[in-house]
């Protein structure tokens, strides 16, 4: 047995780079797996051990009656309720004029529930009214630090300290702006008294609820909301709902998806390498499996030598991968939890991930080595000893037959299209190889395309305003004549902006409604603003359950009041799922139910605000610092800033994309190297014949270029329509009503990701092209003669 | 003397230091243009390299060797294959026919490599070697023996002046392996071509017109058949 090990050895080291191929595939898929699993499982610990420590609020009810948060904490499962208070009011921060959020805050010590680390300065004092605490991303954005002033309607506030706030982790507005611009928001906690003292702004009154551990978190929802209902609340919004917190667990979902969906592609590219490895070491080693077979030893004893190397090569990759998998894990863990700002890190190694990534390295191999070793268990002794190998088939390629003509073509040119049907499952194993390394570019270019798209039209068709200006005062024809006669604004419209749920039957959505001009040129409609009905965010149809013609009922929990209008109309927005009426419409359906709501209410700065577009060419930052000076004004903000933004994320994703192009290529260089490298090892007697007979080395070369390019452009094929669905699949993952987007592949990711593949086919092929010139004619002849 | 081959003091060392091996050492020899040479000697004797050497498949350690007009020492890689494709034609014992191509598209596959007419001088060389009703069949559906046909005709259909085979019958029957060399012994017969055949068979020896004797990489006698017997004649 011992000299089976050598043996095993020795015919490793014999077949090196192969085996290094296949090794860095296995190591790759466990390290994926055992990295991203235990970064995904670490990312949500992390998450859980911020929450639990900073008190994150289980559900959060807005503007109930009074005395709901008694009933509150006596509903069954909830462990704590207080009371707080916020309100969205206007801030000036240096030249930057923007609706920001203050949440009240004892004065004196943490609240009970959504505490806040402190990262830089001290907590609020309750003798200290101006100090004031800024949450973290926005002390980023404007660039504040301790000690610095800014206004709060008008009031000057210092900074005490910088927050990090379990809200905030990922600094989302609110659930129709989870990707919120930086310097157009900023959250900052103040005392409670300061919030008492901001006359004429909405203030929230808000109910903070956690609950018990080991309750079943939906039948304490469900018990909290029916309360919240019964107690008029405006809002109620559930952990799972929070805007923060639900992005980033839309993250760690997708992290979830990927960590099983890539790992696999690579141990599927690993077990079809050692497959096609083994395969040829055993054709190869018939006549010594003959001879050993005669000398006594057993079918299942040579069998098991052979799944040796399968296990083998599966269980050293997988150890290597288990141990970077962990190191990754942990690298993974701390660039996820910085980039979305979680305090705590929580990154320990998980022994069931290790151990199962040691079962998938090991299994790859074993299942890739089984049909190889079963060819041992049934190789003829005699037959293998005598050299005799069965004899080998040939016919027609499918080419030839679906395209007569190429029955005409050089010979040298229909032997390469036969290459590819004379060990069939080689070919296919290759073709399969192709595939996946398309599945696993066009799944990561893929998401950066329908993220590019996504953006593009969010701001180029959708969203067209370039300025938002909320005012102080009631928004009239004034107001709006003045924002549009600032040098450089070339129109200005009023917007109608309500916090609305829209119900049908039992099913409802809580987002804002919007109304708009007829003939808007502030906001892009597709088909344009229908004259009477509501148009609805596409994510809604499904959620709601309505189709057009449809009447649903919007409730307006400012207004107190609610509304029967048609669905006229779903819009297909990347960004946001909102409901949009034209403005006249709205008003009149809204004064048909209660005409106590005038015009004069709805022109309240808290619903109506100015959207603004500049003349070709005009400065923005201009157009933005002359609207400030407008009578009323209260903040403006320059949404052609949300380019910044957009910025920001195609470098993440040129990172992930290279990272996938990369990840993808290795695999597809490994498989096609392994397979070309076996396919030139076991006819150098053929090419040598051949090469004796005059071909010229350039020339078998050239075979072997020809079957390679044309295995991997079949490949390509399927695998570039297998790519774009795997690329829905991962963006469906990322998907919500939040951020409905659709996978969107562009044509040109299509041709580069083609052409990658061909180059990697190319650089494969360096090798075998190098074989083949050293093949040493002379040598095989000599090496076959008796 | 009209020459085919002619080699003077040529010696090929495999290796190095210890595991040198000296497989020719100072060989010379001429072969005469349309003699049939059978190349004998037992295993690791050295008619395999010599073969190679007059093949130019790999360049001697010292010595010349000049075959057809063509001064082989000074040859690169591409003069040496431009050589094998103008001026041999080579038979191996395993035949080496590519299993996805045709008997016809096997012997096509070299045709094109020198032009001209390769469907008319495919098919005519394919009848000649007895395979006209067996062309279009593959590798894997013909018989030892046909293979070699093949193999043979793939040499011939360069119209090469020199033909070097090596061990032609070793993998066939006897009544196969004579068929096979009287086709051989009627290339030479029939046209001003040179056959070179390795063989470590004494048998084969007696059709041959010369046969050069190797022993440890040394030439130990050369004779000449003033009656070489017919394949028909020969037995083993």
């Amino acid at each position: 047995m011992n000299t089976l090990r050598l043996k095993r050895r020795r015919d490793i080291a014999r077949q090196k780079w192969q085996f290094v191929a296949v090794l860095v595939t296995v190591v790759l898929g466990v390290a994926l797996f055992a990295g991203m699993f235990n970064a995904y499982l670490n990312l949500g610990s992390s998450l859980e051990s911020s929450y639990a420590r900073l008190g994150m609020a289980d559900i959060t009810v807005t503007n109930p009656d009074d005395g709901f948060v008694d009933t509150a904490r006596g509903i069954s499962g909830v462990a704590e309720a207080i009371e707080r208070r916020q309100a969205d009011v206007p801030f000036d921060i240096g030249d930057h004029s923007l609706i920001g959020r203050v949440i009240g805050m004892p004065g004196d010590s943490q609240p009970a529930i959504n505490r806040v680390d402190i990262v830089e300065g001290d907590y609020l004092d309750a003798d200290d009214e101006s100090g004031v605490l800024v949450e973290e991303h926005a002390a980023g954005d404007f660039e504040l630090a301790v000690g610095d002033t800014f206004e709060i309607v008008g009031q000057e506030v210092t900074v005490r300290g910088i927050a990090v706030s379990p809200e905030y982790l990922w600094p989302a507005k609110d659930r129709q702006t989870v990707f919120t611009p930086p310097r157009t928001f900023a959250v900052v906690f103040a005392n409670q008294s300061v919030l008492e003292d901001l006359q004429g702004q909405a203030i929230e009154g808000q109910v903070l609820v956690t609950y018990e551990e080991a309750v079943i978190v939906e039948d304490v929802d469900s018990a909290v909301e029916s309360a919240a209902k019964a107690a008029n609340a405006a809002d109620i919004q559930t952990l799972a709902d929070q805007p923060s917190n639900a992005t980033i667990n839309l993250e760690i979902g997708g992290l979830q998806t990927m960590a099983v969906a890539l790992p696999l592609l690579f141990l599927a590219a690993a077990g079809m390498a050692i497959y096609v490895v083994i395969t040829r070491l055993v054709y190869s080693q018939r006549g010594v499996i003959g001879t050993l077979r005669a000398t006594g030893f057993g079918a299942k004893t040579l069998s098991r030598h052979y799944l040796s190397y399968g296990v083998g090569v599966g269980l050293v990759g997988a150890a290597v991968g288990a141990v970077l998998g962990g190191l990754m894990g942990w690298g993974m863990t701390a660039i996820y939890t910085n980039v979305f700002g979680i305090p705590d890190l929580v990154a320990p190694l998980h022994p069931p991930t290790v151990l199962l990534a040691l079962l998938f390295g090991a299994g790859a191999g074993a299942i890739a080595a089984v049909p190889p070793a079963r060819i041992v268990a049934a190789t003829p002794p005699a037959e293998a000893m005598r050299g005799e190998t069965p004899a080998q088939g040939g016919k027609r390629s499918i080419f030839e037959t679906l395209i007569p003509p190429l029955r005409r073509a050089p010979v040298r040119w229909r032997m390469t299209l036969r290459g590819l049907g004379r060990n069939k499952r080689r070919s296919l194993a290759m073709v399969l190889g192709v595939i996946l390394s398309a599945v696993m570019i066009l799944a990561t270019a893929g998401s950066m395309d329908t993220m590019l798209t996504a953006f593009d039209r969010q701001f180029n068709e959708v969203a067209i305003e370039d300025a938002h200006v909320f005012f102080s005062v009631p928004v009239g024809d004034s107001q709006v004549d003045d924002v549009a006669s600032v040098a450089g604004i070339m129109l200005a419209e009023p917007v109608i902006g309500l916090r609305a749920t829209i119900r049908s039957g039992s099913a409802s959505y809580t987002t804002l409604l919007e109304g708009y001009e007829r003939g808007t040129q502030v906001h892009g409609f597709a088909s344009g603003l229908p004259q009477s009905g509501v148009l609805l965010g596409l994510a809604m149809q499904d959620l709601l359950s309505v189709e057009i013609g449809q009447r649903v009922t919007v409730e307006f929990p400012d207004l107190g009041m609610e509304i029967s209008v048609p669905v006229q109309g779903f819009v297909d927005e990347p960004m946001a799922t909102l409901a949009y009426m034209e403005a006249s419409a709205l008003v009149t359906s809204i004064n048909e139910v209660d005409d106590a709501i005038t015009g004069d209410v709805l022109a309240l700065p808290s619903f109506t605000t100015v959207k603004a577009r500049y003349e070709p060419g005009a400065s923005g930052s201009l157009a933005v610092s002359a609207i400030r000076d407008v009578e009323g004004v209260a903040a403006v903000t320059d949404t052609t800033e949300l380019r910044d933004l957009l910025e920001q994320f195609q470098a993440f994703f040129y990172v992930f994309i290279g990272m996938g192009l990369a990840f993808g290529g290795a695999m597809a260089f490994a498989l096609i190297f392994n397979i070309i490298s076996v396919n030139v090892a076991e006819r150098v007697s053929e090419f040598a014949s051949m090469r004796a007979n005059g071909l010229t080395h350039r020339r078998v070369a050239a075979m072997i270029t020809g079957e390679t390019f044309l295995l991997t452009a079949i490949g390509i094929v399927p695998g570039l329509v297998a790519g774009y669905w795997a690329a829905v699949a991962f963006m469906n993952s990322f998907s919500s009503d939040q951020f409905p987007i659709v996978a969107e592949v562009r044509p040109w990711t299509y041709v580069l990701t083609a052409l990658g593949l061909m180059v990697v086919a190319g650089v494969s092929l360096i090798p075998a092209v190098r074989a083949v010139k050293r093949i040493n004619v002379g040598e095989v002849v000599r090496e076959r003669a008796i | 003397m009209n020459l085919a081959v002619k080699a003077k003091q040529l010696t090929k060392t495999y290796g190095e230091d210890d595991t040198e091996v000296q497989a020719l050492n100072d060989v010379s020899f001429e072969i005469p243009r349309g003699e049939f040479v059978v190349l004998q000697g037992a295993s690791g004797s050295g008619k395999t390299t010599l073969l190679n050497q007059i093949g130019a498949l790999e360049p001697p350690t010292s010595g010349e060797v000049e075959s057809n007009g063509f001064r082989l020492n000074g040859l690169d890689d591409d003069g040496r294959t431009e050589y094998r494709l103008k001026s041999v034609g080579f038979i191996f014992q395993f035949y080496n026919l590519v299993p996805s191509l045709t008997a016809y598209e096997n012997v096509a596959l070299i045709a094109e490599l020198t032009g001209g007419d390769v469907e008319e001088r495919t098919e005519q060389v394919l009848h000649s070697v007895g395979l006209g009703d067996r062309m279009n069949h593959f590798p894997g559906q013909l018989s030892g023996g046909e293979q070699q046909r093949v193999s043979i005709a793939r040499g011939l259909v360069k119209n090469p002046p020199l033909m070097l085979c090596d061990e032609p019958t070793g993998a066939l029957d006897t009544e196969t392996g004579t068929q096979v060399l009287s086709l051989l012994r009627d290339i030479t017969d029939t046209g001003d071509r040179t056959i070179v055949v390795v063989t470590h068979n004494t048998q084969i020896s007696k059709i041959a017109n010369r046969v050069i004797e190797l022993r440890d990489g040394e030439i130990v006698g050369t004779h000449h058949n003033d009656d070489p017997k017919s394949p028909d004649d020969v037995a083993w």
